[in-house]
């Protein structure tokens, strides 16, 4: 009976210790590449010249490496809107590695922005694996 | 019915131009690899050869990334090669053998004369 008892308490641990490094391994694949987050810039809207931020910012999970790069252009006559002055600035939250962000950003020329559709295309490049990832999105400008 | 296979195709037509976007007048002439080429070895460089206006490719913000599919990692990053004149060759040096697998080539050009963009991608693969 007293044997029985031991092996169940044995299973149960072993199931929680199971979960548990399940839930760390899968967390850590989720958040040990670059996963966009957010920008300054918003998809879909529709901005005044006046409203835009002198920078486009955008916000990542993880660390990237210099080989991440990010392009405005206007669409459809892709002209590039954009400064060429790219940034990438770490931000550290002080624990695991879902706590680190950063921000990749690129100045914006506002000479050239002109009422139309515009296009946000970024890759970034993961430091601790390397790997690719890439998005975009698109805004407006009326007025 | 006709209509149908009319839209079917413009679909057709707008996914492949999805290959490659952008400026008209700077488009990719020439790579090595070939798009789709089935290597018996690894290549030693990747190189893009690019029609575009004079003046060339920005050499800051022109570039191609080398990705291993699978894991979709970075191997190597392609820059403007300055060494040509005209400023329309894209190349980068491989110092380590590329391991059997596909490999994307994913690239960007901007004009240095009017920043037209332009990007696409092709595949090879090393057996």
């Amino acid at each position: 009976m007293k044997r029985s008892s031991f092996v169940k308490r044995g299973l149960v641990i072993g199931v929680c210790f199971g979960i548990v490094l399940g839930l760390w391994a899968s967390n850590s694949l989720v958040f040990g590449h670059a996963r966009f987050i957010g920008a300054n810039i918003e998809n879909g809207k529709v901005y005044t010249v006046a409203e835009l931020p002198d920078r486009l910012e955008l916000m990542f999970e993880g660390e990237l490496t210099p080989r991440s790069q990010v392009y405005v252009f206007s669409v459809p006559s892709t002209y590039l809107v954009d400064k060429g002055d790219v940034k990438i600035e770490e931000e550290h939250g002080g624990g695991y590695g879902h706590e680190h962000k950063s921000k990749l950003s690129v100045g914006l020329n506002k000479e050239k922005l002109t009422d139309g559709l515009y296009q946000v295309r970024w890759i970034a490049v993961d430091a601790e694996h390397g790997a690719f990832v890439e998005g975009g999105f698109f805004f407006a400008i009326k007025g | 019915m006709r209509v149908r296979w009319i839209v079917a195709s413009f679909v057709i037509l707008l996914a492949l131009a999805g290959i490659a976007l952008g400026h008209a007048r700077l488009r990719i002439n020439e790579s090595v690899p070939t798009p789709g080429a089935l290597l018996a070895e690894s290549p030693k460089e990747i190189k893009l050869v690019f029609s575009v206006e004079p003046g060339g490719l920005d050499p800051a913000q022109s570039l191609f990334w080398l990705v291993k599919q699978g894991p979709d990692e970075v191997i190597a990053v392609g820059k403007v090669d300055l060494s040509v004149p005209d400023r329309n060759v894209m190349k980068a040096e491989l110092k380590e053998r590329l391991s059997p697998g596909v490999y994307l080539v994913h690239w960007v050009a901007i004009s240095v004369q009017d920043r037209g963009f332009a990007q696409g991608s092709y595949s090879f693969a090393v057996k």
